[in-house]
């Protein structure tokens, strides 16, 4: 009998250059927001969940690290890796380590300092996690360059120009203004996007998410102390969670994600949403836009919108508030950043914020639902999580 | 933090960087790339070591502006997603080409040219590049 698992307190550093703080720094700034928000003592927490993935930072075995500096010392921890999903498979953990029983209350904490590294380390090792076909030989492919394909194929096939691509930016940059935790805090025009320098054909500097420092934390509890606790615990609904080979050449289309599909469809069923209908059971969802390109295929993985349509939901401005369903109202990675470990996270906290009516001004989601979802990718779709939070605690 | 090119692994993978030898499965009849003893698609051992004619098309190409370490003065380098005559694909750099006068389907055949210079008295490292097909008539 698997326990009901909620979310009740978060903490979400600013994302950026922050040369200001190490590792165990950054995240303590999330990690004291989401202890102080769920009014627990440091005793209450039974287990720690970093999520790190590590290899620019000075800090290479950073649990431990982690743990000491914000006085854990003696609590259950370890790292959790996932490329750009390492967020997500550590809520991932912590969720199914109370949900055993094995765990009352729970610390996830996603931590990232990658501006340690000069850029061309950080691309060649992001790059890395995009393919093992660099055992045999580096012929120059970057990271940008696998979702280059994507998007040449989406302009091919289905009409996507750079100007759609540009306004996910656009839409992006613009809620990313209101957050005073984003990493760019400037709204940006087509027009300027349009003129950034190419990075991989067609995705330009514009398309592409920063190298951000960051951290966001959150406290999970089972459902006999989160009542305790709160009365608006933030309830994990579901969970789907897949992956994909790590070879590109062996991908059958570019059309999509297929571990998004995967993910999404098991979160569906186990939420028991009506994937046909999926926006009208939503408020919110926080996609992973580390390329403009990817929004839209999140759109289409994500059932927004059907294959090869999802442009049309930017193009209507179906996404900003009021539209059919607001996306990646935090700025998204591309505007609020993309610590990569603090991603996953970083949406929860958003997404739990939102539904706590807690966001400023001009960026709240109506909440009508009471539910909002979180789409978290690493590699070129080579992990894929969606989460599902809801206000309403889930049946069964 | 720059990734192993040691050229023992480059030795060792010698018909793989530089024959493209590859795979075929004599139970599914499938090929693939690189080459390894269990198949790919159905794990049969039952595996055939052939070399590829070099010869394929392009499925999908981008134009890579900001190339990584060892590749900079490269830039703008096109990366192709290639499907070889044999069947199985790869990705590789398509070079003799101006970007815009690639287009997808159009037929490549592999050459062998320099990869990467590792710093001024560094390895020089060579791989399979994909140029346009010249048909011999
Ligand atoms: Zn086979």
């Amino acid at each position: 009998m698997r326990r009901k698992v909620a979310i009740v307190g978060t903490g979400h550093s600013i994302y950026g250059v922050r040369n200001d703080v190490n590792l165990p720094e950054l995240a303590y700034e999330s990690i004291k927001e989401a202890v102080d928000e769920a009014k627990i003592g440091l005793d209450d927490i039974d287990l720690v969940v970093v999520g790190n993935v590590g290899g620019w930072s000075s800090e290479y075995l950073p649990a431990i690290v982690i743990n000491e500096y914000a006085d854990l010392a003696g609590k259950s921890t370890f790292r959790i890796e996932a490329a750009c999903a390492t967020g997500s498979a550590a809520i991932k953990t912590a969720v199914d380590a109370i949900a055993s029983g094995e765990a009352d209350i729970a610390l996830v904490v996603g931590v990232e300092k990658m501006n340690e590294s000069l850029t061309p380390v950080v691309v060649e090792f992001i790059g890395r996690s995009g393919n093992y076909f660099w055992e045999f030989q580096n012929f120059g492919l970057t990271f940008p360059g696998y979702y280059a394909l994507y998007a040449t194929y989406y302009m091919f096939n289905y009409g996507v120009k750079e100007e759609d691509l540009c306004l996910i930016a656009v839409k992006n940059h613009h809620y990313a203004s209101m957050n005073p935790k984003a990493h760019f805090q400037r709204k940006i025009t087509v027009d300027e996007c349009m003129k950034s320098r190419y990075i991989a054909w067609p995705l330009k500097l514009y398309d592409s998410c920063p190298i951000s420092d960051g951290s966001a934390s959150i406290i999970l509890a089972s459902e006999e102390i989160a009542t305790k606790i709160t009365d608006t615990p933030i309830w994990i609904e579901a969970i789907g969670s897949a992956s994909d080979t790590s070879n590109i050449t062996r991908r059958k289309d570019f059309t999509g994600l297929y571990a998004a599909r995967k993910a999404a469809s098991e979160a569906y069923k186990k939420a028991r949403l009506d994937p046909g209908e999926i926006t009208r059971h939503l408020d919110l969802a926080e996609v992973h836009d580390c390329f403009t390109i990817a929004e839209i295929m999140a759109y289409e993985d994500l059932g927004f919108a059907k294959r090869g349509e999802g442009v049309k939901l930017i193009r209507e401005g179906q996404t900003y508030i009021g539209g059919l369903i607001p996306v990646n109202l935090s700025g998204g990675l591309k505007a609020k950043g993309h610590p990569i470990a603090a991603t996953g996270v970083g949406m929860a906290v958003e997404i739990a914020r939102q539904l706590w009516n807690k966001i400023e001004r001009g960026r709240q989601a109506p909440i009508k639902n009471g539910r909002g979802l979180a789409h978290n990718v690493g590699g070129t779709g080579h992990y894929a999580y969606v989460t599902i939070y809801s206000l309403t605690k889930p049946r069964g | 933090m720059m990734f192993e090119r040691s050229p023992a692994k480059i030795w060792r993978n010698r018909d793989v960087l530089y024959r493209l030898k590859y795979s075929y499965c004599r139970d599914c009849k499938r090929s693939f790339y690189p080459p390894r003893g269990r198949c790919i698609y159905c794990g049969s051992s039952n595996i055939e070591h052939r070399y590829s004619s070099g010869r394929g098309v392009v499925k999908e190409f981008t134009v890579v502006y900001q190339t990584p370490v060892g590749f900079t003065d490269m830039s703008p380098m096109v990366i192709g997603l290639i499907e070889m005559e044999e069947g199985f694909r790869l990705l590789a750099q398509i070079v003799d080409v101006k970007p815009e006068e690639i287009s997808n389907g159009m037929k490549v055949e592999a050459v062998l040219r320099r990869m990467i210079v590792d710093g001024e008295t560094g390895l020089i490292y060579y791989g399979i590049k994909f140029a346009p097909l010249i048909e011999k008539s």
